[in-house]
Parts: C-alpha cells; structure tokens; sequence
C-alpha cells in the first residue's frame, strides 16, 4: 500500500529568470492545481512527474518563450 | 523464613523460595537492604514503592495530531494530507460521498483525536505516515512496537495495521500485516524487527517506513472512526504516551509542509521591470527542495513607493535552507537590480513531504 494517488494532467518546464541558465523547475497541474516543481530528485512531485514520463503517461512539455 | 540471597551480603524475608543465580522469588518479598541481582529477576507481582515506567522516545511525527497546518477540517476527494504529515484516503478511492478527517479533544481526558468521517463507502480506508530514514538510523535490527489507540462507529471496532520499509531504490516489503494485539481500553499495539529490504538501507532523506492504520479490519470503511496517541518506539514493549511540547512538534512537521501567510513580507531584489526575487527562509531547514504554488497573490512595493498588485507566478530555484524564488507579473514597479518586498495576498504552501 505504498504508492499514493497523484493525478498530473500536465507538465512543462519553466524558464528561470535569468538568462543563459538552465530550467530548474516544472510548471505541472496536480490534483488538479498548478504547482511549480523544483527538479530535484528527492522532490515527491518531481519524482512521480519523472516516474509517470518514464511510463509514458506523461509528457514534460519544452518552457516557452 | 529470614535469610540470604547469594553471597550472603542481603537480609530478605521471603515466604517460600531461595534464591540464587537467576532468580523469581515467589509470594509477597521484602527486601530490607539493597538489593542486587547478577542475573535475571523476573517480579510478577507489583513492586512496592512503583518503579517509574520509562516511556521511550516516538519515533513518529505529530502522533497526536494536534498541528494542522492545511487546516482544522479537510475533505479528501482523493489521496491527501489532513493533520500534519498523517495522509487520508478519499472518496475517489474508496468510493461514497464523504472522507473528511479533523481532530477532537476528549472532554473527559483531554486527548485530541483525529476523527475521519465517511458517507457510504464501499472501499476499505487508512491513514498513514511515512517515516524518514534518518529518523530510523541505529534501529535496523532492532524491534519496535507501534501502539495506538482506536474506536469507531458502525464498524468492526478493531484495526488493522500494515508496517512496510523501504530500501536504497524505493522497493518496499511488508513488516506487518495484520490485525493488531489488544492491549484492553481500545489501545492496540504489534511489534517487528526493523529490516530494509535484501538490508538495502535507504539515504537518510528518503523514506524508510510506512506505517498505515485502517478502520474496520480492511472491511468498507465505518462511518466514523478514530485514531489517539499514536506511537512507534524501539522496544517490545508499548510503553506509556507521553506528547512532545506543540512547539517541539510544530518544528518538527514543518521540516516536511511549512506555510507563509497572508501578509508575510519578502525583501528581494528587482529582475526586471515586472519581477523580484526573492529569498524565502523556511523555519526550519527543509528536507528537500518544496513544490511551491504556481501563482501566488502579491503586492510588489519599490523603494521609491510605487505598488503593484497581481496574481504573481513563481519560479524557483533548487535549494532547501533558503528557497529563491521569483515572483513576476507586476506592473512596471521595480528597475533591474534595485531593492524592492514581496507582500503575500495569500499563504502560500511550501511542500518537502516524502
């Protein structure tokens, strides 16, 4: 009974600020609300974003401009 | 009878034994002098004066449910936190029109329990707690008792319980699976030897244990149910309930679900004409990097006075004892590099739970 319910309808990253700098986080809608994601891989949201795409389930969409 | 115990350095009374080596003395004893055992004395009886019950450390977080962070009632439509870092199962799951969970102090002992209410449910419920591995490094090997206790209503009155542990890549197995053992007064407990799969020990920040309580045997859930005093301690033994100060366990929940409120202000620096960032200090240090809200409600203020108020988006950037964060969207208020506060028009959540 270890895994918890986590509906991520849609994943994308987020551009940082600064430029020339590599995205650190991921806009995703989960449960059905907007989160900004950090990439960090002892994130939880971060981890089941990265299982579900591993899955094929999910997609991370590119930032945009 | 009057005699000696050993090495003949103790004056006893007792009824109808001699003792030596490891030892039972049988029927009521007394001791005049001090007493001193080499081996194993096993007392069946009481010991007069009471020997003070050690209660041992729990190892769990909010046990006694009494930090709410997300708030005193939460309806659970699926999956989710009630109490601090007790989650819920919800009505998407196990079915019905109702899983709510709040808390209520016992007006006769005074102790809060966590309340979970359901509306025709067709599934089995729980709650459970997820457990960090640093909070369980040295007790590998070691047993431990879980102990709770449970009521509820149109149900079974007995639990059900589940401990599971985790290893280096997230597998987990089963410690316990099973009806708990009664201990009388609606208390419960069951004991294991901690083991991380094939000994695979999880890093300290990642989860070692699950402990999941259900109502009702694994039956659909009863309508009303209740869980108090929680604990999970090293040791065979349940040892009496004893909370930690709510300050102490305020602390230790917000290293996993922190909120900043309404009004919370934020010195940062302008990144643009339209944003600032900002350095967002959590109380205590973070077990990871949080998932943050994507918009948040704020009012940017310059250093020459001007305001802006907009449902900012967040971006942040990855680190646990300061969290960076840059809030954009606002009105032409700040100039690249020049000082400028953050005013929260909401809370806003920082989530590092397991």
């Amino acid at each position: 009974m270890e895994n918890e319910t986590m509906n991520i309808t849609s994943a994308m990253l987020q551009a940082t600020m600064m430029p020339d700098e590599e995205p650190t986080s991921i806009k995703a809608t989960i449960d059905g609300i907007e989160m900004s994601v950090p990439m960090d891989p002892l994130n939880r949201h971060y981890k089941e974003i990265l299982r579900q795409t591993e899955a094929n389930t999910l997609v991370i969409q590119e930032e945009t401009p | 009878m009057v005699g000696y115990i050993g090495p003949k350095a103790i004056q006893y009374n007792v009824d109808n034994s001699v003792v030596e080596g490891d030892s039972s003395i049988g029927g009521d004893s007394s001791v005049g002098g001090n007493l001193t055992v080499d081996g194993n004395l096993q007392v069946n009886g009481s010991i007069s004066p009471p020997y003070p019950t050690v209660a041992n450390a729990n190892i769990l977080i909010n046990p006694s449910f009494t930090v709410n962070q997300r708030g005193d009632v939460i309806d659970h439509n699926t999956e989710s936190y009630g109490p601090d870092r007790w989650r819920v199962r919800g009505i998407s799951q196990l079915g019905g029109t109702m899983s709510q969970s709040s808390t209520v102090v016992d007006p006769a002992t005074g102790i809060n329990k966590l309340v979970v209410k359901h509306r025709n449910a067709t599934s089995f419920s729980y709650i459970y707690q997820f457990i960090e591995a640093v909070n369980l490094q040295g007790l590998y090997s070691k047993e431990m008792t879980l102990s709770f206790g449970y009521e509820d209503t149109g149900g079974s009155g007995i639990p059900f319980v589940q401990l599971l542990s985790f290893d280096s890549s997230g597998n987990y197995q089963t410690l316990y699976d099973a009806v708990p053992t009664s201990l009388g007064g609606n208390r419960w407990a069951c004991t294991i030897t901690l083991s991380a799969p094939n000994g695979n020990i999880p890093v300290p920040s990642e989860k070692g244990m699950q402990v999941l309580i259900y109502p009702n045997g694994t039956n659909a859930a009863p309508a009303e149910w209740s869980v108090w005093e929680t604990k999970l301690e090293v040791g065979s033994v349940a040892t009496p309930f004893i909370a930690r100060s709510y300050g102490e366990e305020l602390l230790l929940c917000q290293r996993y679900y922190q909120v900043f409120g309404i009004d919370h202000v934020f010195a940062g620096r302008g990144g643009s004409t339209t944003t600032i960032a900002v350095s967002v200090i959590p109380f205590v240090e973070l077990r990871a990097t949080p998932t943050i809200p994507f918009n948040v409600n704020a009012r940017a203020y310059s250093i020459s006075g001007s305001t802006s108020d907009t449902n900012s988006t967040l971006t942040l950037a990855r680190y646990t004892s300061a969290i960076y964060v840059t809030f954009a969207g606002f009105n032409s208020v700040i100039t690249d590099n020049r000082v400028g506060t953050i005013q929260l028009a909401q809370n806003m959540p920082v989530d590092a739970e397991l």
